[in-house]
This record gives C-alpha cells, sequence and structure tokens, in this order.
C-alpha cells in the first residue's frame, strides 16, 4: 500500500512499504524476536540494544537506539493489538508521541510490509520529519530488514552468535592472538597442545587440539583480513602435521575449507561476536552437503527427533 | 556400508529441496505416493525416483503391500544428520562459554591491577 499524495504532503501520517523475498512467518519472526530485531531496526548506521520486549497487548518494547555518532536515544513503546502473523500496532509512549502500525501482506511467497506511523498534528509530523528525517529512516530501515533477511536466508551460510561483558578491544585480542586463543578456543575440555602462527593477511595459524571424543585433531586457519576490533576472517580446515589440508574424517564430501568470518559488534560497552561460515572453493557436492547438514537442524522433520529422544528416554 | 560412505549417501540425499520436502512432510504421517506428489508439480514417476534415493539413504521405508506401499521416515538417520552440524554448534557454544571465562578472568585481573597501580600512587 503506497502512501497518497495527501498522507505524505499535509497529513499527520507517515507510510512506508517494502515487499521481501520471504515468507510471512518469518518476516513476523524478525519483528518480533528481539534477537532479530536488534539487528535491523532503526536508519542507516544505527545499532540496538533491547531491554525488554513483551510481544502482547499491553507488553512494553524498551530499547536504546545507538546513533552513528554514538549517540544513544532510549525509546519505549506499548504494544496495543498482535495479530500473528499480519499486524501489530503500538504506540511510542516516550515522545515523539505516535501510533503505528505494521501490516503483513503475504502473496506468491512473498511478503509486503507496510508501517503507518500517526502522529497527533500535521505539525508534529513535519517537525520529526524535517528535525529526524523520520520518513527516509523508515524507508531505510526497511532495507535494513531486506539485507537482514537475505543474510538469513542463505542457504549456504552457517551463523552462531554470543554478547560478552566485556570491551570490544578486549575481545578481539582473545580472537586475534594465538597465545590467548589457546586459553579459551575448542570444546569443553579440550586442551589445544600445539598453536602456532600470527594473524596478518595471508598468515596460517596451525594448532592441534586433543579432544575427548575425537582424539587428537589439526587444523589451520589462513588469514585473509583482519580489522581490529571489528573483524577476523581466515579460510578454516582440517590438516595434517605439517600443516596440509586434509578432508574430514568422518566425511569426504563435507567442504575442506570453509571462510570463516568473525565480527566484534558494540552493544553498550558489551560485544556481540558474530561467527559465519561459508564453504569455498567448493564443488556442488561439498556446498550440497553443507547446505543438507544446515537444512536438517531446521527442517520440518525436526519434530521427529523429539519424539525420537522421547522414545528412547521412556 | 562404513559410517563415513553412509553419511555422504545421506548427505546426498538431502540435497535436494524436494527431498527434503518429502521428509518434512513424512515428519507427519505415513503417505502414499499419490500423495506426497499432490503438493509438487512433478509426473508420479519423477517422485518415485526421489522416493528411491531416499530410501537408499535409509532416510525412508516402503511398505510391502504391492498396491498401497506406503512411506514412512526413519528419524534414526536423520538424526545422524542432525547431530552431525549439532556437533559444530557445541563446538562453538562450549568455546563462547570457556571464552566468556575468560574474559571474566581477564578483567578482573585488570581491575586488581588497576586498584594496586592507583594504591601505589
Amino acid at each position: 500500500m503506497p502512501a497518497t499524495a495527501s498522507e505524505t504532503s499535509s497529513s499527520a501520517v507517515i507510510v512506508a512499504a517494502r515487499t521481501f523475498d520471504a515468507p510471512r512467518d518469518l518476516v513476523w519472526k524478525m519483528w518480533t524476536d528481539p534477537e532479530h530485531t536488534a539487528k535491523w531496526w532503526g536508519p542507516n548506521g544505527f545499532t540496538n540494544t533491547i531491554e525488554k520486549m513483551d510481544v502482547r497487548p499491553g507488553g512494553e518494547f524498551v530499547l536504546v537506539m545507538h546513533g552513528p555518532d554514538g549517540t544513544d536515544y532510549p525509546n519505549k513503546f506499548i504494544f496495543r493489538e498482535v495479530v500473528k502473523p499480519e499486524r501489530i500496532a503500538y504506540s511510542h509512549v516516550s515522545g515523539p508521541l505516535f501510533e503505528a502500525t505494521t501490516t503483513f501482506d503475504e502473496h506468491d511467497g512473498k511478503t509486503t510490509v507496510t508501517v503507518r506511523m500517526e502522529f497527533a498534528t500535521a505539525e508534529l509530523r513535519n517537525k520529526v520529519v524535517e528535525q529526524f528525517g523520520a520518513d527516509r529512516g523508515l524507508e531505510e530501515e526497511l532495507g535494513k530488514l531486506d539485507a537482514y533477511l537475505k543474510k538469513m536466508q542463505r542457504p549456504d551460510e552457517f551463523v552462531i552468535s554470543r554478547l560478552f561483558d566485556a570491551p570490544r578491544d578486549v575481545v578481539f585480542r582473545a580472537w586475534a592472538e594465538p597465545a590467548e586463543l589457546q586459553k579459551w578456543f575448542g570444546p569443553k575440555g579440550a586442551e589445544i597442545f600445539y598453536s602456532k602462527g600470527e594473524a596478518k593477511p595471508g598468515g596460517v595459524y596451525h594448532y592441534a587440539m586433543r579432544v575427548r571424543a575425537m582424539g587428537e585433531v589439526w587444523g589451520r586457519w589462513v588469514y585473509r583480513e583482519i580489522v581490529p576490533p571489528e573483524r577476523l576472517v581466515w579460510v578454516n580446515s582440517f590438516s595434517d602435521k605439517d600443516g596440509g589440508v586434509t578432508r574430514h574424517p568422518m566425511s569426504p564430501t563435507w567442504p575442506a575449507e570453509l571462510l570463516t568470518t568473525v565480527t566484534f559488534d558494540d552493544e553498550g560497552g558489551k560485544t556481540r561476536v558474530t561467527v559465519r561460515w561459508v564453504p569455498i572453493n567448493a564443488g556442488d557436492e561439498e556446498r550440497d552437503t553443507f547446505i543438507a547438514a544446515k537444512e536438517s537442524m531446521k527442517g520440518g522433520w525436526t519434530g521427529t527427533f523429539d519424539r525420537l529422544d522421547e522414545f528412547l528416554v521412556t | 556400508m562404513t559410517t563415513t560412505d553412509h553419511l555422504s549417501v545421506t548427505f546426498a540425499a538431502l540435497a535436494d529441496p524436494t527431498r527434503r520436502a518429502i521428509l518434512a512432510r513424512l515428519s507427519k504421517g505415513e503417505a502414499s505416493v499419490t500423495e506426497l506428489a499432490a503438493p509438487f508439480d512433478m509426473s508420479l514417476p519423477a517422485i518415485s525416483k526421489h522416493l528411491k534415493v531416499l530410501e537408499t539413504a535409509g532416510l525412508i521405508t516402503r511398505g510391502r503391500d504391492a498396491q498401497w506401499r506406503p512411506c514412512r521416515i526413519e528419524a534414526a538417520r536423520l538424526k545422524e544428520v542432525s547431530d552431525w552440524l549439532d556437533h559444530y554448534r557445541r563446538f562453538w557454544e562450549e568455546s563462547f562459554d570457556r571464552l566468556d571465562e575468560y574474559l571474566r578472568e581477564l578483567q578482573k585481573k585488570e581491575k586488581k591491577n588497576a586498584r594496586n597501580s592507583k594504591r601505589n600512587k
């Protein structure tokens, strides 16, 4: 539903709409699950810390938006109406006051999201547009959601993320220095008994780990990008003692090389670490193997496992 | 077949979106070939080919009745595959746990050092 001319010029309303190449349930999730919402909410350059998101009528949505210049903008909304997965209505109660309604329309597997913000008066609306660029901000926000959805839907990407209560440069150092890595990298009970290398573009980190279930495992990282304190990129593979690339011991079709991107984002003094894995230099078979493993995690048949687990327990 | 072989066969079988959709349908209960073919714009022989691949991989079994050969999902084989990536997820989760602990210790030490150097001034 595009904005009509009268709505954009002289009314108290701001409207923006965008169609996303994603099913409605997924788009709904992006709007109602704080873990996702924090990733794209707000205009370009903004990040968010969501303190509370209670998605039900009367529930509060409290977040701090961090501007590109470091300014924090505390915001509070109250949800008025929650009709999953079609519509949510919410009031911005921390000023400037407005009532917003977001609708989700699905058609041919795509979803059109329409956001309508209504202010008390046309004057207030115009002020918010002039001072904060709220109309452009809303367009940018939907653009960020689009980019985030595209990233989410990449079938060959494995993503995992965690928030750490430590400043970004400290966390970055723990990843970038082999001597530090040795102290924590690997699953519970693992011991890195060989750790050599240097984090520089083209540099190689070669390590060996003793893991209870698997015995000795050798691996190697070839660094591609080191951007302190924001980003580390390396090519990950199994290796032998001499540092040569080897196949996964259990599956010959598992990708030999996974591009690993670790990003470090500041969230109000804490640090979000996100690890991404994508197969590179992979043939169809390797890529398919990776996707199949990934899809099996979220396949519609996961209920089967729950049932199986129940069965095994009883 | 060794574990290595059958994992690769299972991965190959799962690599196709139609076959994954068939498994999703079967997770709700057994079904005939005709029922499975209904949501797809595909001929029965094409669907049968997919079923054959799934059966060879041990992901489904089929009834004996010559007329009505219902397909059934085999959870054990699927679980192996699901465990596969879950293993990596655990690898990272546990690494994150250890990193969390390590960072905490590190900051405790830093604070202590800062306090001591203040006292020395």
